[in-house]
């Protein structure tokens, strides 16, 4: 079978979408700041600052770890412990989750907010 | 095949529940198949509703839809869970889109279009819930460009499969001679 015009329209939307997507999430440039969702709040560090910090969740303590540049989950009260295993972050756009206990680690690049939350 | 149930007699009532059946069916297929990172999946859970395009009235569609939503949640053990509501955002986002660019393209646009379509939207609307329910924050955002890039390419394949398919299955012929 041929593709039509307009199949050749969607898939084009359906990738400009996607790369408008990847721009807002991924466009910080080397990663600066390290933000921490948890219990709705949101707190920011640079990476560039080694420390431990404890975020409580509805489960627990989760004890996010900067060192070096990179950020991990040194331990949360999950039970699969994805968070723990996804080991050490350094680059913008990456993150962990510790889905169970609310909390996200995300990287995000020198300019600060890459995204607002408001659009859609 | 043509003494199949389906075969000319058939009514609508008996379509919608076959197409819905098969939904079952293949969203069993869909969770068989191990997934890497839970974004790749192939979404052949959605092949009756691109053939019941060509077949069904919107609302009967829809009805399809929703027997499809309720199938995938008895398979995964997510009915009574906030997944469900991800499910059903995403399903009747896609079969809304397919409805009406099918409508609005009519034959300038084969099942892929269509279908791409339906994937992006559902995948739109999944998004937008997580955003807007704050589930998981900043990783919405982030999870967004692979999670459409990989269902702009599996509903393009699924598009095709359904294009080929209903060009050449007698089950649909003898289903749409009998209509």
């Amino acid at each position: 079978m041929k593709l039509k015009s307009l199949d050749i329209a969607a898939i084009v939307v359906s990738l400009a979408v996607v790369a408008a997507f990847a721009i807002a999430a991924y466009g910080g440039g080397a990663a600066g700041q390290v933000v921490v969702e948890a219990s709705g709040t949101r707190y920011r560090f640079p990476i560039s600052t080694d420390r431990v910090e404890r975020f409580a969740g509805p489960r627990g303590e989760t004890i996010v770890e900067i060192r070096d540049g990179t950020v991990r989950v040194l331990d949360s009260p999950c039970p699969d412990k994805i968070c723990v295993a996804a080991g050490a972050i350094s680059r913008t756009g990456q993150f962990i989750a510790c889905l169970p206990n609310r909390v996200s680690v995300t990287l995000e690049g020198q300019n600060a907010p890459i995204t607002d939350g408001t659009a859609f | 095949m043509r003494r199949s149930p389906m075969a000319p007699r058939s009514d609508d009532r008996d379509l919608v529940a076959f197409l819905g059946g098969l939904c079952l069916f293949l969203s069993t297929v869909e969770y068989l198949v191990p997934k890497p990172v839970p974004f790749l999946r192939i979404g052949i859970a959605n092949l009756p509703l691109l053939v019941g395009l060509g077949l069904l009235s919107p609302g009967q569609l829809l009805l399809v839809a929703l027997l499809k939503v309720i199938g995938q949640g008895l398979v995964s053990g997510t009915l009574a869970t906030y997944v469900f509501l991800f499910s059903a955002a995403g399903t009747f986002a896609s079969a809304l889109a397919m409805l009406a660019v099918r409508r609005l393209a009519g034959p300038r646009m084969s099942l892929v279009g269509v279908s791409v379509t339906g994937a992006l939207l559902s995948n739109l609307a999944q998004i937008g819930l997580a955003i807007g329910l704050d589930l998981i924050g900043q990783g919405a955002w982030v999870i967004a460009p692979p999670f459409i890039a990989a269902g702009t390419v599996s509903s393009a394949l699924l598009g095709w499969f359904a294009e080929r398919f209903t060009g050449s299955s007698r089950w649909l012929a003898s289903v749409r001679g009998g209509a």
